[in-house]
């Protein structure tokens, strides 16, 4: 059985965003729920399934849980997901198959968290070394930064991409955030700004790496039939494919070769469609250099030349291939696994025609990547406008 | 010199015990005879269960490698800058490893390196590795 045209997001909803101190983490979350409920026409009893992910800010366990108190919903489908980044993308693919095999007629996907103000700068980026591994990457005195600093090196050695390319990433996306009213980044972001801000791990400075926010995102994913009832406006999932290689970067089977070609190989193969069918892009990307990666193993651009893209001005909105119009990571917001959750949003209202100043022109297909972990965990999803 | 100190595992164990007498070891099948890096109870090549330690030649190749400037961890901020490498043991497994503060050492990817084992206190030995030459130097 393939999932393709079979399931649709029909609500996305996204909270407050930046420093929201009068907020909790799961609070973030149930104000996303409530504006992609809202989004989608539908009452809070039609959902009967739910999907969260992880939160380093809040004190429980059970996450879905807790937010089915808040919303005063029993799902008789419930499930926490934990594959990083990739979580979003996971959800809908898991959320996908509920709806089709009769688990749960309309999913409530959820992540956020309020990383901003819920913890210290020092906790939050501590916690993130637990991604690191905890016996034998950790005593290098190697964090987030520095594991992915090892990826940007290597693959700079081997495919030539450069520094400034890099840091075009972060103009491009902070260029593209600027025409979005929710984003946490406010100012515009230059080439010198990003090589003249403080060093974090050679070769990345602070702009290279992702925001630390609060934020929470959600979507409602449910059957076209089911659909066909609700007033928001539908998205067919097309494809989805996952891979996932490792977890650790020690593990790695290449430190040039991630799964994201694997996940992006699945979900086109399921979609029938391939890479110049692609009208909008959104990559996940936690540090500048891994836009670039992915847009080379997603066939959107031949191997080493991914970078030239983004310098070219090309990524940018009304660009030849616009990425991240939200603004990414980098600009628009990232707290935990929400981070690539704005990014299934974003594709959603491109394919509506709902972004604004952002639209990407008749832009019927979009495609949507996450990445867990060191470049450990792949989730591709390829979005279209009308059924395929 | 300070360091995070890496947890206190069952499976992690000898490596660092080995190492504290000066040597560095790998998790090996007894079966199959290669090695794996991180300790797992199970062989990734033939899914044995029979797993010892064998010394490791220190042979390796630099398969990357960055230089930290932004403290991660409180315990880091007197260390700052650092760097950290991504080390290709002749055994076939992937470390982490990096430089010891204050040693000069110029990096490139892919040149040979040997395994110098650094003596952090009377608990805790690193494995690093350094340019040939440059691991007899004294810090
Ligand atoms: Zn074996």
């Amino acid at each position: 059985m393939t999932l393709r045209n079979r399931a649709v997001i029909v609500g996305v909803g996204e909270s407050e965003i930046g420093k929201v101190p009068h907020m909790t983490g799961l609070g973030l979350n149930a104000q996303a729920a409530r504006r992609a409920i809202a989004d989608a026409g539908i009452k809070h009893t039609d959902i009967d399934g739910l999907l969260t992910a992880y939160s380093f800010t809040e004190p429980y366990f059970m996450l879905g849980s807790v937010l089915a108190e808040y919303l005063g919903i029993a799902p008789c489908y419930s499930a926490s997901v934990i594959a990083g980044g990739a979580s979003p993308t996971v959800m809908l693919n898991h959320a996908a198959q509920a709806v089709n095999t009769g688990q749960a007629e309309v999913v409530l996907v959820c992540a956020g968290e309020n990383r901003a103000t819920g913890m210290s700068r020092d906790e939050a980026v501590g916690a993130l070394t637990a991604v690191g591994h905890p016996y034998f990457e950790a005593p290098c005195g190697v964090g987030i930064p520095s594991l992915y600093a090892l990826v940007a090196n290597a693959y700079m050695e081997k495919y030539g991409t450069t520094r400034e390319q890099m840091a075009s990433v972060c103009v491009s996306t902070r260029a593209n955030a600027l025409k979005h009213p929710n984003a946490h980044m406010k100012k515009p972001l230059s080439i010198d700004d990003v090589l003249n801000a403080k060093p974090i791990s050679d070769p990345f400075n602070l702009f290279d790496c992702a925001l630390i926010s609060d934020a929470g995102g959600a979507f409602i994913v449910t059957t076209p039939e089911r659909a066909a009832d609700m007033s928001g406006t539908p998205v067919y999932l097309a494809g989805i494919g996952e891979a996932h290689t490792h977890e650790h970067l020690i593990a790695a089977p290449s430190l040039t070769d991630f799964g994201a070609e694997h996940s992006g190989q699945r979900a086109y193969s399921m979609a029938g469609l391939g890479p110049d069918d692609i009208d909008v892009a959104m990559l996940y990307d936690c540090f500048s250099i891994v836009p670039i990666i992915e847009m080379e193993e997603l066939g959107l651009a031949p191997r080493g030349e991914g970078g030239a893209v983004f310098a070219a001005g090309d990524t940018q909105i009304g660009g030849r291939l616009p990425v991240n119009t939200h603004g990414g990571m980098l600009s628009h917001a990232h707290a935990g696994a929400v981070g690539g959750l704005m990014g299934v949003i974003e594709a959603v209202r491109q394919l509506r025609g709902d972004a604004g100043e952002r639209q990407t022109p008749n832009a019927t297909t979009a495609l949507v990547h996450g990445e867990g972990g060191i470049l450990s965990s792949h989730c591709t999803a390829v979005l279209t406008s009308e059924p395929r | 010199m300070t360091v995070i100190r890496p947890g206190d595992e069952y499976l992690a164990q000898p490596f660092w015990t080995h190492l504290a007498n000066g040597t560095l070891h790998l998790s090996t099948c007894e079966d199959c005879n290669k090695a794996h890096h991180p300790p797992s109870p199970i062989c990734p090549h033939c899914r044995s269960f029979n797993i010892g330690w064998k010394p490791a030649s220190g042979k390796a190749t630099l398969n990357t490698y960055a230089v930290a400037r932004h403290a991660v961890h409180p315990l880091l901020a007197d260390q700052v800058p650092y760097t950290i490498t991504l080390v290709d043991l002749e055994e076939g497994v992937r470390l982490v490893s990096g430089i010891p503060n204050g040693m000069e050492v110029d990096l490139e990817i892919g040149m040979p390196l040997e395994c110098k084992v650094v003596k952090i206190d009377d608990q805790l030995s690193l494995p690093y590795f350094l340019p040939a030459g440059a691991a007899d130097q004294d810090q």
